[in-house]
């Protein structure tokens, strides 16, 4: 065994929050309010559908074969060779997965705060943070989200309460305005967000009640779309969709507009600090996922000497990205299919359906 | 900037390869090492203002057709 | 060895977390307090910034009210761009330029004429100024409008954003205005100030009586087609444009006293509320606009004894009568001076009839002219204030 931690359901709820929600309410709004207009909150809900059934396609897969991570269980079903492409491609999914991530929080901090400073500068910070919280396992790894991400989503929805005083529900309306095509291209994205789900199978056999397992993958999800939905109804209740999908990053802008009596103002330096940690966590389980997976792969018997070479290949691959332009672009058309059609629907369907007609794996509970 | 890589390259080094080598885990150094070559390759063009292919792109280009849809 | 190698990445860590990257210190930075974009006839535009003076904003200052320092410093520069003109200003300027506390974005008569939005852009785009910056358009030129004194705040600046939050007129902050500007259903509408003779400072010594001072002031709203100014609204009609938005909400009402129709009688408004109903056959287009408004009478100017509940009633009707006055001189001017949609009909609309819109809306500034509106206003007044008559009138 890798990996001696176990965590409680609580915290696998609050990791996976934090696995999906930072970035989700930094770049998803944007993209989702570009195709449906007003009724970007519609595509959250179908997004929030897919997103369970991923969650339950992911628990259904892993409780099958109890104690064991994705790398483990794929050559388990497929046979060696087919199960090794399959974790490699996993590998390099959370590698590149992470990156994106780090380049996302990047470009935020350089265009929304701190203008002089190389984006090297965070990439590295970052990633030696998170170099940190890996090393020590899953358990501190949780436990350092526990501590963060309750003040995050604090922070985050006494913001949203303050705001109310510019929303305007009537912004809102039409429904059904753009049609349903135009809802689903929206709901694609934060689809493929709720997918990031799938590395709860790097998780799940370290539950100390895997039982709970659906719960927690249920909560969880349902937890972030409403993080999700609340903060592009915000945007659009204030800015009106025209607006919202002019922003690059709405959610951010919403918290700036607040101004409570002109003395309860300018909160987006708060947000954006309680905002680094959700980012912090979010790199960590990516990180995790990537060096545990690595270990598994090539049937090592300790994860640790991985962390800081791991680090390096992110930090490399997080400083390829050449600009804003080309990250939003690649994030909005090229990433929800990359993500969901794979990595999120395709493997885990295929290693449950030849799970079932092979008979592998115990019966799910 | 190359110094500094290079530096921290040796510190991440110096950090793993010791105990490793003690507790005799071959396989955990091999791994270590072909993880840290494959960063240094990505990371040392990149410094010296070689221009490395982003993947990105490479996935754009595959899933170009798909990604029409998202227009 | 493992020593060595956690000192040698700690050293390099501490390179990178010595603290603020960016740091400025209050007295290395010039705090813009307003903003001012002119047109010149090259084609440039002509920055004008007020930077505020700390110094002069302690408290030290305040005592001796003759020898107040002055507490800003105009300068302008000029550009093809706003950061053309903001690098050439720097040389004049000794310190970074801070835009964060920028209050108010004052454009010229010529500038607005040629466009807001690619003014506006940059004030969005960019990180520091804030969403909440008060726009506005004055007559004449964004300059003058700052190199204005004022007697009461420290700054022009400062004056004209008091202005506009004590929402007196109509007031627009960026955010809403780009959410204007985004729109098909809704043509900008902003503040327009100017420059006017107000008050004066008394002296000691009445044979030195200043002459009266010319200060900032709101001066109605600035009409837009897209992102051109095209003609004004004056103070009167601008009531008008915030009950149609459903935007006013304070001010006063003046009716003729029910008996004694020369004699006017002052109504507070206390609240109000706007509602528009679009109607549509696919041929004619109707507006319904429901005016709900509660008032005070405050001031009365009659003899007679107004508080009798049948006096009141004619009053209240009087009071729907000016108001509905005020809305259909604001809209008139929309519809047939201007042809533009001012007040958000189109949103409306847009709301209600969603397929509709969508053939409507590239000609919907048209179709707004051609529309019949109607105006119901429903008045009521609350309360009469500490008097039931006239005080000082004799028993009859």
């Amino acid at each position: 065994m890798l990996e001696q931690g176990k965590i409680d359901s609580r915290q696998a709820i609050l990791l996976i929050i934090s696995l999906v929600l930072p970035t989700a309410i930094l770049t998803v709004p944007a993209i989702t309010v570009k195709h449906a207009a007003q009724d970007a909150w519609i595509s959250i809900i179908v997004a929030t559908m897919a997103g369970l059934l991923i969650a339950r396609l992911v628990t259904d897969l892993s409780l099958r074969f109890p104690g064991k991570t994705l790398f483990e269980y794929a050559e388990e079903i497929l046979g060696r060779v087919p199960g090794k492409v399959v974790g490699f491609l996993y590998i390099w999914w959370f590698l590149h997965a992470n990156a994106l991530i780090m380049d996302e929080y990047a470009s935020f901090l350089c265009s929304a705060h701190m203008p002089d400073t190389p984006v090297i500068v965070f990439f590295i910070l970052g990633i030696a943070v998170a170099a940190c919280a890996v090393r020590n396992g899953l358990e501190v790894l949780s436990r350092f989200n526990q501590l963060f991400l309750p003040l995050f989503l604090g922070l985050l929805l006494v913001v949203f309460i303050l705001a109310t005083k510019d929303m305007k529900v009537t912004r809102l309306l039409p429904v059904f305005d753009k049609g349903a095509i135009a809802i689903l291209k929206g709901a694609a994205t934060p689809a493929s967000w709720l997918g990031e789900i799938v590395i709860f199978t790097m998780i799940i056999p370290f539950l100390n009640k895997p039982k709970e397992a659906y719960r927690v993958a249920a909560l969880a999800t349902l937890f972030t779309s409403f993080y999700l939905l609340v903060s592009i109804l915000v945007a659009i209740m204030i800015f009106g969709p025209n607006v919202t999908g002019h922003w690059i990053f709405p959610t951010y802008n919403a918290v700036r507009v607040v101004s409570i009596a002109n003395f309860l103002e300018r909160m987006e330096s708060i947000a954006v600090a309680v905002w680094m940690f959700g980012g912090f966590a979010k790199v960590g389980v990516f990180y995790y996922a990537a060096v545990l997976g690595s270990a598994q792969w090539l049937g090592l018997k300790d994860y640790r000497p991985l962390v800081a070479p791991v680090g390096v290949i992110l930090v490399a691959l997080a400083a390829l990205c050449e600009n804003i332009v080309e990250l939003l672009d690649f994030l909005a058309t090229a990433w929800p299919p990359y993500a969901l059609s794979v990595f999120e629907v395709g493997m885990p369907l295929v290693l449950l359906i030849v799970a079932l007609a092979r008979g592998k794996g115990g019966e799910g509970t | 900037m190359i110094f500094l890589l290079i530096v921290s390259f040796i510190g991440i080094i110096l950090l793993e390869v010791p105990g490793l080598v003690k507790k005799k885990m071959w396989r955990e150094l091999v791994a270590f090492s072909v993880y840290l070559a494959i960063g240094m390759a990505l990371s040392i063009p990149q410094v010296l203002g070689i221009k490395v292919p982003n993947p990105s792109k490479a996935i754009e280009a595959l899933f170009k057709p798909l990604a029409e849809l998202m227009k | 060895m493992k020593k060595i190698a956690v000192l040698l990445l700690i050293l390099l860590l501490t390179g990178l977390t010595g603290g603020c990257w960016s740091r400025r210190e209050l007295t290395e930075v010039a705090i813009v307090l307003g903003t001012g974009v002119d047109w010149m006839e090259d084609g440039r535009i002509r920055l004008t910034v007020q930077i505020a003076r700390p110094g002069a904003f302690t408290a030290g200052s305040e005592a001796g009210a003759r020898g107040r320092e002055p507490a800003s410093w105009v300068v302008s520069a000029e550009g093809r761009t706003i950061q053309e003109a903001e690098r050439y200003l720097a040389m004049k300027v000794p310190r970074e330029i801070y835009w964060g506390h920028c209050i108010i974005l004052v454009l010229g008569e010529e500038m607005a004429r040629k466009g807001t939005g690619m003014i506006t852009n940059f004030f969005q785009r960019d990180r520091q100024p804030r969403e909440n910056i008060w726009v506005m358009v004055t007559r004449g030129e964004a300059k003058d409008f700052l190199e204005t004194y004022s007697s009461l705040e420290k700054t022009s600046a400062q004056a004209a954003g008091f202005l506009e939050r004590m929402k007196t007129g109509y007031s627009v902050q960026l955010w809403k205005l780009a959410e204007m500007l985004a729109s098909k259903g809704i043509q900008p509408a902003v503040t327009a100030v100017e420059v006017k003779e107000a008050g004066i400072t008394p002296e000691p010594d009445r044979e030195k009586k200043s002459p009266p001072q010319k200060q900032v002031g709101l001066a109605g709203v600035a009409v837009f087609k897209e992102d051109k100014l095209i003609g004004w609204l004056d103070p009167y009609e601008t009531r008008g444009l915030l009950w149609l938005k459903g935007e006013a909400m304070k001010g006063v009402i003046i009716v003729p006293s029910p008996g004694e129709p020369d004699k006017a009688v002052s109504i507070r408004i206390r609240r109000g509320s706007t509602k528009i109903l679009p109607e549509y056959d696919g041929e004619y287009l109707r507006f319904m606009v429901r005016i709900r408004v509660e008032g005070d009478m405050v001031e009365q100017q009659s003899r007679e004894d107004l508080a009798k509940p049948e006096k009141i009633k004619t009053l209240e009707s009087e009071m729907a009568d000016e108001l509905k006055k005020r809305a259909t001189a604001a809209l008139e001017k929309a519809q047939n001076e201007y042809g533009v949609d001012i007040f958000g009909f189109g949103d409306a609309f847009h709301r209600k009839y969603k397929k509709e819109w969508r053939d409507l809306k590239d000609r919907w500034d048209e179709e707004f002219s051609r529309a019949e509106v109607n105006i119901a206003v429903e008045a009521q007044i609350r309360e009469i204030g500490l008097l039931t008559k006239r005080a000082g009138v004799p028993e009859e």
